[in-house]
């Protein structure tokens, strides 16, 4: 899994996510206030931020799926 | 939607329709009128060959639509600033080329292992028209498609994509031309859309989406709330409220940050006075 954070503003070509099976991306801004604003939120990301906070109502409807691919 | 015919041998025929449509391209509504056999030179900067930046199973979605396997085709027919993917979606030349064989034996794969659909989506899918239909071909009649745009497609586009795609999910960005024009550089914004949209609700199943901005909840939410609630009532939206200060959002002083406790507050009452159907 590869956690890549926007630069806000700077220009820059990142690395273009031509994944495969084993290679997911999802991005992250983390907010002061505590909230994780996500981007292309994968099945393993979403469980992994289900389960820092399993309370989180947007978050743990999107944990339920376990695709055999999002498993891999 | 009517299927007369299966989709994919449809879709293969409109694709090659589509093929012949690039010698002068009118996917868009910029109707820039370029020979994309020959040469790039359109507002989307897009060559022949569509290439993609990502691919793969995803549950950011809306909760109908998910697992989804996303495959963003690089390169965009707007340039909104705060674009959280601008790198790929205002460069077509981003990521790798798309062998279409190859990209629907992984959509399948996905289908087969639990995705309930494949999206298509961009920077914006439309601008690669052609390479979308040949998708649509070599994918399986019965999977459920998902054509994930900006809306600002030409009635030449709609016509190729009647029938297509079984979910329109469209953004409505921009309530009013002059914010489309000074965040986007986009001209005649609202009428395209809104005549874009009326069209993909008659024509396929439909969810609107709308990105909240920091400083444009009146000016912009409120006004596309109001017309989904005249127009389109009962439509799914999908209202979203996750801004993030992207890529040249820092150019405009109100985009430097998030969209504040307040203004979700207030975008969210709006919703609820025009009685929006409003989706997770």
């Amino acid at each position: 899994m590869q956690l890549e954070f926007d630069s806000m503003k700077k220009i820059r070509q990142r690395k273009s996510q031509i994944n495969d099976a084993e290679s997911l991306n999802t991005e992250l801004l983390i907010l002061p206030d505590g909230r994780i604003l996500v981007q292309n939120l994968t099945q393993p990301m979403a469980d992994l931020l289900s389960g820092l906070n399993p309370k989180d109502d947007t978050v743990r409807p999107r944990t339920e799926f376990h695709t055999q691919a999002a498993l891999k | 939607m009517v299927r007369m015919e299966a989709r994919s041998l449809v879709a293969r025929e409109r694709a090659i329709i589509a093929k012949g449509m690039l010698v002068s391209c009118h996917f868009c509504a910029h109707h820039c009128g370029v020979n994309r056999l020959k040469a790039s030179g359109g507002l989307c900067h897009a060559g022949a060959a569509a290439r993609f930046f990502s691919a793969q199973i995803e549950v950011s979605d809306e909760l109908e639509l998910i697992p989804t396997f996303a495959i963003a085709l690089s390169g965009c027919d707007l340039r909104c600033d705060f674009c959280i993917t601008g790198a790929d979606s205002w460069n077509a030349r981003a990521g790798a080329g798309l062998n279409v064989t190859e990209m629907a034996v992984r959509a399948k794969q996905a289908l087969n292992r639990g995705a309930r659909t494949v999206m298509v989506l961009g920077g914006e899918p439309t601008i690669h028209l052609h390479t979308a239909l040949e998708l649509v071909a070599a994918l399986p009649d019965s999977a459920r498609l998902v054509w994930k745009t900006n809306a600002y497609g030409s009635a030449e586009a709609r016509e190729l994509l009647d029938g297509m795609f079984d979910v329109w999910l469209a953004d409505f960005k921009f309530g009013n031309d002059v914010c489309a024009r000074r965040l986007a550089k986009i001209s005649d914004y609202v009428r395209v859309i809104q005549k874009n949209l009326v069209w993909a609700d008659e024509h396929s199943e439909l969810i609107v989406r709308h990105l909240l901005m920091p400083g444009h909840i009146v000016c912009c939410w409120k006004r596309v709330a109001e017309w989904l609630a005249e127009n389109l009532p009962g439509v799914k939206v999908n209202l979203r409220s996750g801004f993030w200060p992207a890529w040249h959002a820092a150019r405009h002083s109100e985009l430097r940050g998030t969209v504040s406790t307040g203004e979700t507050k207030q975008a969210w009452e709006i919703a609820r006075i025009c009685s929006l159907n409003l989706i997770p």
